[in-house]
């Protein structure tokens, strides 16, 4: 029973991870329908700079904060000079791009703080004995601060978009740029908003991580494959079903991968890409994204 | 001469331009081994091996539109079916590389099926789960593939020919097989894309309702499509076994695939030379930013790189230089000619004649467009 508890909470943490980095993919999806694949990447290089704040001695929720900051412009800045400039509909450019911006963003990083793993502060404390007892398992405290913080991001997400004049400006602007520029909604504006709000995300995700994962230049290339598995299974243009879908796969491949022993470790991402097929063929537009419909 | 030079689509001079273009290749290609130093022409075999794998991905997401972000697997299929085949069953080569191909072909065309259903983004997860899980299977089925420490001692070596002697020999040697090979690669997807099979490719890729209502069988054509374009990638994949002699998982990982991907659009893609280029492209360049630079500045260079090239040349370096050669040559298409007797007519097609022949452009793009993907 201990050890099912376990599993499952070390599901629910690396899911947490896996949701936070899909709900921005589907940020950046709902305003200019590209799949950022330096996204994670993104997340990492603002991990660096917050380990660079703190090293400085700035404090480490101050450096965090900086971080993210840091996160909102660099996500401007790409969208402003390499995404908008390439215009609509060329899918496989902004693929390129995303694919040098990735390599360029690791080397970089590698560049200035060297190859070696590097520690990086927790916000709360973490000693061996500073977690919340549930049914026997252990929920570290930085481990609860990242989902209470991705719980929060989700909301202002959701209500951003529901309630608010300029999400119902986004959502304009998603479903038809043409009209939306007609009835004098800045569409560029929104893009923009769309990508600053995605890679400030990423910039929380990543010092939040750092702690756990150690602060590396790979530290978030597998969390990406995942958040893209996490938010095809949810539906690209759901942040509802990105977070669920990311906690499903985390619970789903701790669980197959410690109880299928010819599974093992080795296959864990295999479980969670193929759980994707399985309902992709079923339902091919994700759990909760919405259907696409084409006129003939 | 006041540039452009015009030629006359059929003429003694757009003959003669073509026969020389394709002199130079077969030229280009039987003289490197004499000109280069042996670790170069060993270094132009692994660039021609990524060089066929690209023109396999090219046939089904340049032509086919069709995203694929497992073409590693294929690869990687093809090479260990021909390690294991050559070093626990002593099979020879060429036939292992035959049998890695059928294997491709299998596998692509059952990756193909889902693909019916998915298009764009979804597709791309779905091959991406492809490209992530074969080299876990590989570490996992140690006995069969050798895991991670690796699967060695994969070799095809040359005949006994006073040609090929020693290492140099060796390196000639497979630079011939990955030429042949390469050649074997364009002619398969040349002869598909100018047949029946290569419209209904194109069609659709361009507008797939209505290429569905002119007949074309999709469940075919996309499966079939798959198929193929993941043996061209097995067959690289069996050069590469034959040329490095060792596999490790690590060779095919996701970043393989995305190395292709890049060699495929930075090149041109739904072109003949493009992915050929491209290949070369992508093997070179990070070694000339490697010798520029040191360590990860490197992969700096070659990052910013790739973005430069996405935004100076749109259409590949293949559209850069069709740009750059239509400033210099203009090839006028062939004039239609009037069938039967027109006696009647005569003025009438002439006049037509005429209208076109002022517009020499227009119908040029118009004949170019076929090979263009849309947007």
């Amino acid at each position: 029973m201990d050890l099912f508890v376990d599993r499952v909470i070390d599901g629910i943490n690396n899911g947490v991870i896996y949701g936070f980095l899909a709900l921005a993919l589907v940020c950046v999806y709902r305003s200019t329908k590209h799949l950022n694949l330096a996204q994670g990447e993104m997340a990492m290089f603002c991990a660096f700079i917050a380990y660079a704040f703190t090293k400085i001695g700035v404090p480490v929720v101050l450096a965090i904060v900086l971080a993210v900051a840091a996160g909102a412009v660099i996500g401007g800045a790409v969208e402003r000079v390499l995404v908008r400039p390439l215009g609509a509909g060329a899918d496989y450019s902004i693929l390129l791009v995303g694919i040098g911006l990735f390599l360029s963003l690791n080397a970089l990083a590698g560049m200035i703080w060297g190859g070696d793993p590097l520690a990086f502060p927790n916000v709360l404390p973490s000693a061996p004995d500073d977690y919340v007892a549930v049914f026997g398992g252990r929920l570290r405290y930085q481990q609860l601060l990242t989902m209470a913080l991705l719980a929060a991001i989700l909301a202002g997400v959701l209500a951003l978009f529901k309630y608010t004049k300029l999400g119902l400006a986004m959502r304009t602007a998603t479903s038809n740029p043409e009209s939306a520029r007609l009835l004098g909604i800045r569409v560029n504006r929104i893009n923009s908003l769309g990508w600053m709000i995605a890679a400030a995300i990423g910039g929380l995700l990543g010092p939040l991580v750092a702690p756990g994962t150690t602060l590396t230049t790979f530290m978030m290339f597998n969390f990406l494959i995942y958040a893209s598995a996490a938010a095809t299974l949810g539906g690209f243009d759901s942040p509802g079903g990105a977070v669920l879908a990311g906690l499903i796969i985390g619970v789903l491949e701790s669980l197959v991968g410690g109880y299928v022993s010819i599974i093992g470790s080795d296959l864990k991402l295999a479980v969670a890409l193929l759980l994707l097929v399985v309902v992709l063929m079923v339902k091919p537009s994700g759990l909760f994204g919405s259907k696409q419909v084409e006129r003939v | 001469m006041a540039l452009p030079i015009t030629v006359r689509e059929g003429s003694l001079q757009h003959r003669g331009l073509n026969f020389g273009h394709a002199l130079l290749v077969v030229a280009t290609v039987l003289a490197l081994p004499y000109v280069v130093e042996p670790y170069r022409l060993d270094q132009i075999t692994g660039a021609l091996i990524l060089a066929i794998a690209a023109v396999g991905l090219n046939l089904l997401s340049g032509f086919g539109g069709q995203i694929s972000l497992g073409h590693a697997a294929f690869f990687g299929i093809g090479a260990y079916a021909t390690g294991i085949l050559v070093t626990e069953h002593g099979w020879s080569p060429p036939v292992a590389f035959l049998m890695g191909m059928l294997l491709c072909f299998i596998v692509g065309v059952l990756v193909g099926l889902p693909a019916l259903r998915l298009q764009g983004m979804y597709l791309a997860l779905v091959t991406l789960a492809v490209g992530v899980i074969f080299p876990s299977l590989v570490r996992r089925f140690e006995s069969l593939t050798g895991g991670s420490a690796g699967l060695f001692g994969i070799s095809y070596d040359a005949p006994e020919n006073a040609y090929f002697v020693g290492r140099t020999g060796q390196i000639v040697w497979l630079y011939y097989v990955a030429t042949v090979a390469l050649l074997l690669s364009c002619l398969i997807v040349w002869n598909i894309m100018r047949g029946r099979m290569g419209r209904a490719i194109v069609a659709l890729r361009d507008n797939e309702s209505a290429a569905i209502v002119m007949g074309v069988d999709r469940t075919v054509v996309r499966t079939v499509l798959f198929g193929i374009s993941a043996a061209i990638a097995g067959l690289a994949g069996g050069l590469f076994a034959v040329d490095t002699g060792v596999l490790t998982p690590e060779s095919f990982s996701l970043l393989f695939t995305i190395y292709l991907l890049v060699a495929m659009v930075l090149g041109g893609s739904a072109s003949y030379w493009g992915p050929i280029l491209g290949g070369f492209a992508i093997y070179f360049l990070p070694l000339w930013t490697g010798e520029i630079t040191e360590g990860p500045a490197a992969g700096v260079v070659f990052g910013v790189l790739i973005i430069l090239m996405v935004f100076t040349l749109r259409e590949g370096v293949i559209g850069g230089l069709k740009k750059l050669g239509s400033k210099l040559l203009v090839v006028e298409p062939r004039r239609p000619e009037p069938v039967g007797e027109l006696s009647d007519q005569q003025m009438m097609s002439d006049a037509a004649i005429l209208d076109l022949d002022e517009a020499p452009g227009a119908i040029e793009e118009a004949s170019r467009d076929v090979s263009r993907p849309r947007p």
